[in-house]
């Protein structure tokens, strides 16, 4: 093939399908400047092919490079980064494929395309995103079918026939690679796309916050129990307490970085040695999306910490950084765990504190209802039945609040969502002289098609307060279950049914079909698949592979492990290695052609080299003529090698013979030439 | 039988002066028993070599000379009224003979350069209805003039596929020359040269040619050879089957007249030449000689 023949104008309609596949995943990502660029280059390479433009210039090209750095520049603030990095790749991918006009270009367009199609994996890797590389990667190896293979010889459906049976003939070393190559983290690692959204609670919560998180149908983590599911009314995911209130926004305690440092940290077990042995234990794995936050959420109460997840003293979980991929963790919790018997009084001071000025009739009404009970428990009671009494109604649409919100809500509006109903029962109970706190997480859950683990949605979303009573430690009281225990038992949609607000800013939603069954059906058999996809694939992590090597062929130690690793890559390499030549063998199959072969090139190494189409005794009437003094051998090799190649049939054992001769001779050749070199 | 080959060789190399390889090819033509045209300009002793060939082999021989208003009946025959036996009778033409000398055989129309052709592959004359044989062997061998000269009618790719060889003369070197020019080129030389192999000589040879070995491995390069000829990139039309099968036949008798009884590569490349140059083309400019020096030079051996 030559290289530099012009590529055929069939390869350009192949070569532009798979610069479309390449860019498609990244159209919503890329600014619209860029876009337009990339866009302003296809149609430039479409006119060429029609004839309609010419080849840029190479001025011209110049400008291009010029003019599309300002872009990325401008598109994005820093120049570091996945983001812009990925950009200036295509952008460098398209000018290539403007300018390709020869097959070399074509093959390099191509080989290009393959390094950028997996840029579309640091953005997501979903199953859909894997199937569709699967696609785009099919169609890229067609187009170098087709650049390769001269015209009349190539099909497109028996292209992609060749091709698709070249992927699944390497089904089984992909396995192999997949299972065994030994997992290194990177060696640098990028900063990755900043400023993403995040989801989840935040670390404060004012009215109206968890209303807009409830709007969201994205999953927040899935969760796979051992034994049954327990009742989803028991099932509070904590994930952040707010102990600080300034009249509107609730606000943690502590900062993030104070509560790492207080954290416990290691898989020290300790909390769990100090547990009465009679304490009832959940264990559960939580499968956690990307949240861009810290918090880590886990059922009341968590009991256990790792290297990884750590256990504040208010009972919730962190990470240690910013959580940016999915990750795993396993948890034990205990639910009826006496958390802090005897309370701290700086602690005690703090979750009593509220401002002092404003909200008055709601600090009188708690006094006046504190003096009436006997007891801190009667009176949280009391509290209670005042929501399940008065006209309270559940709505994700409350109306908006004014200066003094814990009045105005108790008193006026009454129309909350739970964060509004936590924050009111936690002041309250403060203005009472009873410690109180608001928790922020999910509630609930979904379970998947099979029953065997559970989802959580963002939409599940939900805050609770917790009081301190004496002996019985901090209790969770959810006033929200006063007002709409639907929400509790059966989740959001029940408990917002009557106003149709469920996931109203998105209609597309298959989660609003919740009711319908063939949809909901539908619905959670994919989400079955993503996670049994992310549990076997893409959380195959070093720690997955050695259980995985464990169980299978027993190695448990990791000198054992390194040397059967490196042990089946070696094998792996010569088994590939044996497999590429081979076809080559079959072509000198015979054994004289390879010892004459291995004549020539001795030969040639002594300056005359065999031209392809020269026949044995042509060369050798070359070789004698260049060294007479070995005329003799030369002329026995000759004939012996076109004797056996083209000569009579023979017995075996005769053509053992004179190969065993031919041998002798082309060593003997060796030696000699080898002592004219040294001598 | 090779010393027979070798007399032939070195008889008509007394008359055709400094040319042996083109009468060893010549010579492997006719073993192989195939029709041979010469091609080269007026004068180079085409008709010389038709000659010498002849009367070594001693085969009864006629000669026309083709010219633009020549007739098939010229060559075939022609039926005249006989006033003693009172019918018609068939007065032989002159290719019932067994070497028919068709000299300039591309100035005649194409009408009479398809009456000669269709003989030479059947053997055999239609002649009013009845079928005539030719005479055993029969061999053909033609002289044409190079196309680009005047008053010339090529011959179409089909016609010229039935000449087994196609071999240019070209001119003597000097020292042959000088001996030519001394000698003043006596055509009673020719009448002179002795019968060498007698046609049942002749038949005994090409018997012992079959018999020469061909091994999977020459037949692999042949076969490399053929596919190479027929990629569509670098020539119009690929070797025929026929011109395969006649490429082999020539190499088994150049392996034969050089006393082997097998064939190598080497004698199929120095029969290459004279066996396709009339077929390939290349369609460049390079001339038809490259089709065959790509084809030896590029098509591995091994």
């Amino acid at each position: 093939m030559d290289i530099k023949a012009p590529l055929a104008r069939s390869s350009y309609l192949w070569l532009l399908v798979c610069v479309l596949l390449i860019l498609l995943p990244h159209i919503s990502r890329l600014p619209i400047s860029l876009l337009a660029g990339y866009g302003f280059c296809l149609i430039w390479r479409t006119l060429i092919h029609y004839g309609k433009a010419q080849m840029p210039h190479s001025l011209v090209k110049l400008a291009l490079i010029v003019i599309g750095l300002i872009i990325i520049r401008k598109g994005y603030q820093n120049l570091l980064g996945v983001d812009p990095a990925a950009a200036f790749l295509l952008l460098a991918f398209i000018f290539k494929f403007l300018e390709a006009q020869r097959i070399r270009d074509g093959l390099l367009v191509i080989f290009l395309g393959y390094f950028c199609l997996p840029i579309a994996f640091l953005f997501s890797q979903s199953i859909v995103m894997t199937l569709y590389v699967l696609v785009a990667l099919t169609a890229l190896t067609t187009a170098l079918v087709k650049i390769v293979k001269p015209v009349d010889q190539s099909s497109g459906w028996l292209d992609i026939k060749q091709v698709s049976q070249m992927f699944v003939s390497a089904v089984p070393l992909m396995l192999v690679l997949f299972l065994l190559v030994p997992r290194i983290g990177p060696l640098w690692s990028v900063p990755l796309p900043s400023g993403q959204a995040k989801t989840g609670p935040s670390d404060s919560m004012s009215p109206g916050d968890i209303a807009s998180l409830a709007q969201s149908d994205g999953l927040a983590f899935r969760v796979e129990f051992e034994g049954s599911i327990p009742n989803t009314k028991t099932l509070y995911w904590r994930g952040l307490v707010f102990s600080d209130f300034d009249g509107r926004t609730w606000r943690m305690g502590n900062s993030h970085d104070q509560q790492r440092r207080s954290a416990i940290w290691g898989n020290k077990n300790s909390l769990l040695d100090n547990l009465p042995a009679s304490l009832e234990i959940k264990k559960y794995q939580i499968t956690f999306e990307p949240s861009h936050q810290p918090w880590l959420y886990a059922l009341d109460y968590p009991v256990t910490s790792s290297s990884t997840v750590g256990l504040t003293a208010e009972y919730t979980l962190l990470a240690k950084g910013m959580i940016n991929k999915r990750s795993r963790y396993e948890m034990k919790s205990s639910p009826s765990w006496i958390t802090d018997p005897i309370l701290d009084p700086a602690i005690r001071n703090h979750n009593l504190k509220i401002p002092d000025s404003g909200n008055t009739r709601a600090k009188q009404f708690a006094i006046k209802t504190r003096l009436k009970s006997t007891s801190d428990q009667q009176f949280v009671d009391e509290i209670l039945n005042y929501y399940h009494r008065q006209p309270f109604y559940y709505s994700l649409k409350p109306p908006r609040l004014g200066e003094h919100s814990i009045d105005e809500f108790i008193f006026d509006t009454r129309k909350g969502f739970c964060e509004h109903y936590a924050g009111s029962f936690v002041f309250l109970m403060r203005a009472a002289g009873i410690p109180a706190r608001v928790v922020a997480g999910y509630q609930g859950g979904e379970k998947s098609s099979e029953g065997d683990y559970l989802l959580v949605h963002q939409f599940d979303a939900h805050a609770w307060a917790e009081v301190w009573l004496p002996n019985r430690g901090w209790v969770r009281v959810d006033p929200t279950a006063q007002v709409a225990p639907e929400r509790i038992e059966f989740g959001i949609e029940e408990a917002t049914a009557y106003e149709n607000s469920f996931l109203s800013d998105s209609p597309f939603s298959l989660l609003r079909y919740r009711n319908n069954r063939w949809l909901s059906q539908l619905r959670l058999k994919l989400d079955a698949i993503e996670y049994d996809w992310n549990r076997w694939v893409l959380g195959y992590n070093a720690n997955r592979q050695s259980d995985f090597l464990k169980r299978y062929f027993g190695l448990v130690s990791s000198e054992q492990k390194t040397r059967v690793l490196i042990g089946s890559v070696i094998l792996f390499l010569i088994v590939v290695t044996i497999f590429f030549t081979r076809k080559e063998n079959v072509k000198k199959s015979q054994k004289c052609d390879q010892l004459y072969l291995k004549f020539c090139k001795l030969m040639d190494k002594r300056g005359v080299a065999r031209g392809a189409g020269e026949g044995a005794r042509d060369y050798s009437l070359r070789l004698i003529g260049r060294f007479p003094s070995e005329a003799n051998r030369i002329s026995t090799i000759t004939n012996l090698y076109s004797y056996l190649n083209y000569g009579p049939d023979m017995k075996d054992q005769e053509r053992k013979r004179i190969l065993k001769r031919l041998g002798h001779e082309i060593t003997a050749i060796r030696l000699s030439s080898d002592r004219t070199k040294h001598g | 039988m090779q010393q027979k080959v070798q007399q032939a060789l070195n008889e008509i190399s007394q008359v055709v002066l400094g040319k042996e390889d083109k009468i060893r090819l010549a010579l492997c033509c006719l073993f192989s028993g195939g029709h041979l045209l010469i091609e080269d300009l007026p004068g180079m002793g085409k008709t010389t070599l038709a000659h010498a060939l002849a009367r070594v082999f001693g085969l009864s021989y006629q000669r026309i000379q083709f010219t633009s208003d020549l007739l098939p009946a010229d060559v075939i025959g022609v039926s005249v009224y006989s006033q003693k036996k009172e019918c018609f009778e068939f007065h032989r033409g002159p290719i019932f003979s067994q070497l028919l000398l068709a000299d300039e055989i591309n100035r005649s129309t194409p009408k009479t350069q398809s009456a000669l052709l269709e003989a030479m592959e059947e053997g055999q004359v239609t002649v009013e209805g009845s079928t005539l044989p030719l005479p055993e062997p029969f061999f053909v061998i033609a002289t044409q003039n190079p196309t680009t000269q005047t008053g010339t009618f090529p011959l179409p790719e089909s016609q010229l596929d039935r000449f087994l060889m196609c071999i240019e003369i070209g001119y003597p070197d000097p020292k042959s020359e000088r001996l030519l020019l001394t000698t003043g080129g006596d055509r009673s030389a020719i009448n002179a040269l002795p019968v060498c192999i007698s046609p049942s000589e002749l038949l005994d040879i090409q018997h012992q040619i079959e018999r020469v070995k061909t091994s999977d491995s020459l037949l692999d390069y042949l076969q490399r050879l053929i596919a190479f000829s027929r990629m569509p990139q670098r020539f119009n039309v690929g070797l025929s089957p026929r011109g395969s099968i006649g490429l082999l036949r020539c190499a088994k008798t150049w392996a034969f007249m050089d006393k082997r009884s097998y064939v190598v590569p080497e004698d199929i490349q120095a029969v290459l030449p004279a066996v396709v140059k009339h077929r390939l083309h290349t369609g460049h400019t390079e001339g038809e000689g490259g089709a065959a020096q790509s084809l030896l030079t590029e098509v591995a051996v091994i």
